[in-house]
């Protein structure tokens, strides 16, 4: 059975978490590097952390069925860590914009706005990953059973 | 055991989540504490002493318990109001009222209010709640109709009381919070909530009380319709079409009043100049009385005016102009001048600009000039184009026209009557030998039949000569250069007061050519008037002119003083006399020149032209629109604010950061002068980080400093009490109150609003405010700082903002400053003046760059704040009384807060001209300065801010990326820049309550605020469940697994 048609939703959802979590990454990459934020310290971790997620939550699906299953749940487990984690830090990066434009009563920059908007929807982004993620953590197994699965079960 | 594992997996999953998310919460939380303390109300740490003795302490609380606080505050702010109410018109005695009278009150604001700002020191909601319009009048001894009061309750019920504000809320009405369209109910809208509400009329027919106002505070921006502006004229304000004129429905209101009562009263409640010609001209209004925002005891104080058990004595400390937006400075202001293509600078809040062409002409120094050129044939004075003047019938004139003061003006600068008459004689005048100082004895005579204060205004003219028109400066034909105020005299009786004037005030600054103060050759006159118009006419009678030259009215020469400057040659000046600055500083152009300018046509040569009284026709201002900058010019090199590059290989040596050599602390150093030696020891033993910590922690908080023992305190926004805290967090000399519980949510914003201060033209009773409103803010709540007071000038009626600035002159402006700021000091209040400088607007506040020719900028908005710096202004009564007063007035103000504005093209803390040429190096500040609301961002120029001498930025941490010790180190001006800073810091909070009472086992202990319990509760449950869910997950998937394993390897065996 190749990989596509091994994969149970459960599987593609882990897929999916992988993909919402690239693209909350390359948001905040672009956020942190562009527009109001540019030119500012830019935090590795939530980098890091994502890419090591995105690399896990593409991982279990792939190696289910194939590698232990306390390994391939590890796997989720670590990678809604690690967004968790980059989430927050991006969060507390951005809190300044949020109080900025919202606690404030004055005007500011458009740029300040945009910035903001723009975190705010990265930020969505990590939150349904690991919302993602975390559905298919509660599940048995990421990949359909096999016929010889379901032999050995029956004997 | 499959499916439970799986479950606690995902469980797991989730509260891992959870655990990041507490985890978060909690340390966003912390990096804010004060924020979260303002904004909720909570406390979240204080500073605590193990044991301290008398020694420790050097100012003490007048108020020992939260009772006499509360009674305190609230005795003052009533008597302080009382004094501040202007009676523009009281046609046959119609004021006061008998103490009985039957009284309607009509108007929605007659019922909802405004007792002071709305944002930016709001009034203490329960003292509002306790004290009402409705209720005080009545508690006074008046009847209110009933029936009239339920309508208008009825319909406000309707509305949403007491929106929240940062940190506290605002005793208002939201729905009337606004600017763009002035509620107020019509007689069918009267009719449809209550069809009886006029039936109890007839009972209640002594007077009509009609109340009229607009509300104002930090953000509010009002709008005309005049060319160059945002417009919204509307056919709904008949008289002038602007906002500040009176609406279809007031009339409406103000019409019924008039054919329904025996006498109709009318109550400005506004502290914007509102038009009100028609009132003022329409003989079946009895009485006005202007009574701005009274605050949230006030109404009790407006009752006894109007009853007359208080005489009214305050005087406009703004001139009340026909049509407020027809006038030189309207012609820019608002948001049309936005900067054209100014690519590549949207971090850095490049807005819009304000071209301030009117030069010095606002209020009544335009006003008045004209009028002093109309009478003698000078200056085009009465020409005037379209759109620029009023004409005979009231309306904006369409073409060419005259120009003529009666119809330009409602009631002049300084006007104000009283239930009483006085009658002032200028006694004896003395200019001593340097030409510096004069003295100037008035006596003053009651000479009406009840007891009353009179104001003493002391105005000057100086010439306008041929040097002034070939180098453009500028002169007034008249401007106050001095007031006092007398105490409440009974008929017949009389006080002599001697007012020290500071004749550098009359120096005029010329920016072309001498580029120092001067002073013209010819003839200066004193006069004495009842407002700027009466000095004036008294001025020109002096010099001979007459109501046959067009004045309003016969002058009295008798109440002027004449002497002459100089050998008489009109081509020469004397550019000595005042050239050099109090610190002995050579004042030379700081904002004229280079990159710092506030003149436009430093940028772009020929753009402006200024008003000049040479031409008032020929050089009224346009507006200027589209003004745009090449990204290679200077302009947008100052726009970027970054205009300083840091040195990465500069010989640093010398500067010694963290030094253990000695180990002074801030206790040490209480009450040290400037010179103290050892102020060189304890700054080296500051680091570079310890410094960029303290400065980028400055939101209602002092940071601490650890090296030099410094715990750190709670700080505040003012300036009328404290925004957030309360009077059960009060304390004396270290012990809370006993009866703390008893006033939870009673606070000190009490006062009537800043303009309300200046309007009483009473220096005595401004300090009295300083020292209660902000100084006992400091002492009974532990906030060393209190961001306050506000003292920009007045440049517009439309500045929605000027209730927290004192009026339009720099004199009463800067000396009623001082005054607030004595007072405060005198209690160790580390004030924050706000905003240095040129705060103009609020349309745009935060980015919006004033230009300006450096006349006006010295002689109007920084001649005021001058008077702060330096502490100059004091009293009559405390020079004559140097047994209980002589250490006043020997320290200028210890702390400023920059604006939001740039000042010209640049942040306001990064302008060197003002920040360093002129505060620190000619008016010799040597105090703590913090930014606005910027943060360390783009838009405060963070490091070119510190080099010029800011010590702090208020806001949420830092938005640059060289804010660390590495970035300065190596820069020999940034290490020079922030020892110097260091010093600041350390002399002010050593000159202040940071450290009352402090002494070595001073502490900042945390406190279990409700944020912090919340954060540190979910941090706690989210913990434990993932401590359980991860346990139960591993037994029930790990272990079974592991047995599986070891059972297989059996069977394999």
């Amino acid at each position: 059975m190749n990989t596509v048609k091994k994969t149970n939703a459960f599987g593609w959802l882990s897929y999916c978490a992988a993909v919402l979590a690239l693209v909350a990454l390359i948001i905040y990459w672009v956020s942190s590097a562009t527009g109001y934020m540019a030119g500012q310290h830019i935090n590795a971790l939530p980098i890091v952390f994502s890419i090591i997620a995105v690399i896990l939550l593409v991982a279990a699906p792939l190696l289910a069925g194939r590698w232990d299953k306390r390994i391939i749940g590890g796997f989720l487990f670590v990678a809604v860590v690690f967004l968790a984690v980059s989430v927050c830090v991006f969060i507390n990066e951005r809190v300044q914009l949020f109080a900025d434009v919202y606690f404030i009563p004055v005007n500011h920059p458009a740029s300040e706005d945009s910035a903001l908007n723009f975190a705010i929807v990265g930020i969505a982004f990590y939150i349904a990953s690991f919302v993602v993620a975390t559905i298919s953590g509660f599940a048995d197994k990421l990949v359909k059973k096999d016929k010889s699965e379901k032999v050995e079960a029956n004997a | 055991m499959a499916k439970l594992s799986k479950i606690f997996r995902g469980l797991s999953m989730v509260m891992a989540i959870l655990v990041c998310a507490a985890v978060t919460t909690g340390v966003i939380m912390e990096q804010y504490p004060s924020s979260l303390d303002t904004y909720f109300g909570t406390l979240s740490s204080q500073v605590v002493s193990e044991e301290t003795s008398e020694a420790d302490w050097i100012y003490e609380s007048e108020f020992k318990t939260a009772k006499e606080a509360y009674e305190g505050l609230r005795d003052f702010s009533i008597k302080a109001a009382a004094e501040t109410f202007v009676l523009l018109k009281n046609e046959e005695d119609a004021l006061p009222l008998a103490k009985n009278a039957n009284i309607t009150l009509l108007g929605l604001r007659s019922y909802a209010a405004i007792y002071g700002n709305n944002g930016g020191s709001t009034p203490d909601t329960h003292g509002v709640e306790d004290n009402t319009i409705y209720d005080s009048l009545a508690d006074e001894g008046f009847n209110l109709n009933p029936e009239m009061l339920n309508t208008y309750a009825s319909y406000c019920s309707t509305l949403n009381w007491a929106p929240s504000s940062f940190g506290n809320s605002s005793p208002s009405y939201e729905e009337l919070n606004v600017t763009d369209d002035i509620p107020e109910l019509s007689l069918s809208e009267l009719q449809d909530i209550n069809p009886n509400y006029a039936s109890l009329n007839s009972s209640y027919n002594d007077a009509a009380i009609v109340v009229v106002g607009r509300p104002g505070g930090e953000s509010y921006e009002y709008r005309s319709g005049t060319k160059g502006l945002t417009g919204m004229v509307s056919s709904n304000y008949p008289d002038s079409g602007n906002i500040l004129g009176l609406s279809q429905e007031e009339k409406e209101i103000i019409n019924y009043a008039k054919t329904n009562f025996k006498k109709v009263i009318v109550l400005v409640n506004s502290t914007c100049q509102m038009e009100i010609d028609d009132l003022k001209n329409d003989p079946d209004i009895d009485a006005i009385m202007w009574i701005g925002y009274p605050g949230a005891y006030g109404f009790r104080a407006v009752a006894q005016v109007l009853d007359g058990t208080v005489t009214p004595s305050g005087h406009l400390g703004d001139f009340y102009a026909v049509n407020s937006a027809v006038n030189p400075a309207m012609m820019n202001f608002g948001d049309d001048t936005e900067w054209q293509n100014i690519s590549g600078l949207e971090n850095e809040n490049v807005n819009s600009y304000l071209i301030e062409a009117e030069g010095i002409y606002t209020g009544y120094r335009y006003y008045e000039t004209r009028y002093a050129d109309s009478v003698m044939g000078t200056g085009n004075a009465t020409r005037a184009a379209a759109g620029q003047y009023i004409t005979d019938s009231g309306t904006v004139g369409t073409s060419d026209g005259t120009w003529k003061y009666s119809n330009e003006v409602s009631y002049s600068f300084g006007y104000g009557l009283s239930y009483t008459t006085f009658e002032q004689t200028l006694d004896h005048v003395t200019i001593y030998g340097n030409k510096k100082l004069a003295d100037v004895t008035v006596t003053v005579e009651n000479t009406g039949s009840v007891a009353g204060k009179s104001v003493i205004q002391l105005y000057a003219q100086t010439p306008y000569t041929e040097y002034d028109k070939k180098y453009g400066v500028e002169k007034a034909a008249i401007q106050l250069i001095d007031f006092e105020k007398t105490d409440t005299l009974d008929p017949g009786k009389t006080q002599t007061i001697t007012l020290e004037v500071d004749l550098s005030n009359l120096a005029s600054y010329d920016y072309t050519h001498a580029k120092t103060y001067i002073v013209d050759n010819g003839d200066y006159y004193f006069a004495l008037g009842t407002d700027a118009h009466d000095a004036l006419n008294n001025v020109l009678a002096a010099q001979g002119y007459t109501t046959a030259d067009g004045m309003t009215e016969n002058g009295d020469p008798d109440l002027t003083y004449t002497w002459e400057w100089g050998d008489g040659d009109e081509e020469d000046v004397d550019s000595i006399t005042f050239s050099t600055s109090s610190t002995g500083v050579e004042i030379t152009n700081a904002v004229s020149d280079g990159r710092y300018a506030m003149d436009f046509n430093a940028f772009v040569p020929g753009t402006v032209t200024y008003l000049s009284r040479s031409d008032w026709y020929g050089t009224y201002p346009e507006t200027y629109y589209g003004l745009k900058a090449d990204s290679s010019d200077l302009l947008y090199e100052q726009l970027s604010n970054d205009f300083y590059t840091l040195h990465t290989n500069d010989d640093t040596s010398e500067y010694v950061w963290g030094s253990t050599a000695t180990s002074y602390t801030i206790n040490d150093m209480k009450q040290a002068d400037w010179d103290d030696d050892r102020w060189d020891d304890i700054v080296d033993q500051v680091t570079i980080s310890e410094f960029l910590t303290f400065a980028q922690n400055a939101f209602h908080n002092i940071q601490e400093i650890p090296s030099v023992g410094y715990a750190g305190n709670n700080a505040d926004d003012g300036p009328g009490g404290s925004d957030s805290h309360y009077l059960n967090e009060g304390s004396y000399q270290g012990v809370a109150y006993e009866d703390a519980a008893d006033y939870a949510d009673y606070g000190t914003r009490t006062p009537p609003s800043s303009t309300n201060l200046a309007y009483s033209f009473n220096k005595e009773l401004a300090y009295e405010d300083g020292s209660l409103i902000l100084g006992e803010s400091t002492l009974m709540l532990g906030l060393p700082i209190m961001i306050g007071p506000g003292a920009n000038l007045h440049r517009t009626a439309y500045n929605g903002r000027g209730s927290e600035y004192y009026a339009e002159d720099p004199i009463l402006s800067g000396y009623i400053g001082s005054a607030m700021v004595q007072g405060a000091q005198s209690k160790g209040c580390l004030v924050n003046v706000k905003h240095a400088a040129f705060n103009d607007q609020e349309i745009n506040r935060s980015g919006v760059a004033a230009f300006m020719n450096e006349q006006k900028a010295r002689e109007m908005e920084l001649r005021n704040l001058q008077q702060l710096f330096e502490g100059n202004g004091k009293p009559a009564s405390f020079r004559a009384d140097d047994e209980t007063y002589g250490d006043t007035y020997t320290m200028g103000t210890l702390g400023v807060m920059t604006s939001y504005n740039r000042i010209g093209a640049t942040a306001s803390s990064a302008n060197y001209g003002v920040m360093v040429q002129i505060m620190r190096e000619e008016w010799g500040f040597k105090g703590y300065n913090v930014t606005d609301f910027t943060s360390v961002s783009s838009k405060a120029a963070p490091k070119e801010s510190i080099l010029f001498g800011t010590t702090a930025f208020c806001g949420f941490g830092v938005q640059v990326n060289y804010w660390s010790e590495d970035n300065f180190k190596n820069d020999a001006n940034a290490c020079a820049a922030i020892k110097t800073d260091i010093k600041y810091i350390l002399y002010s909070l050593a000159n202040s309550a940071a450290v009352n009472g402090t002494n070595n086992t001073t502490q900042r202990v945390r406190l279990w605020s409700t944020w912090r319990i919340m954060y540190t509760t979910f941090e706690i449950v989210a913990g434990c469940l993932l401590g359980i869910c991860v346990v139960v997950y591993a037994v029930t998937e790990i272990v079974p697994a592991t047995r599986k394993d070891k059972k297989n390897e059996k069977q394999e065996d």
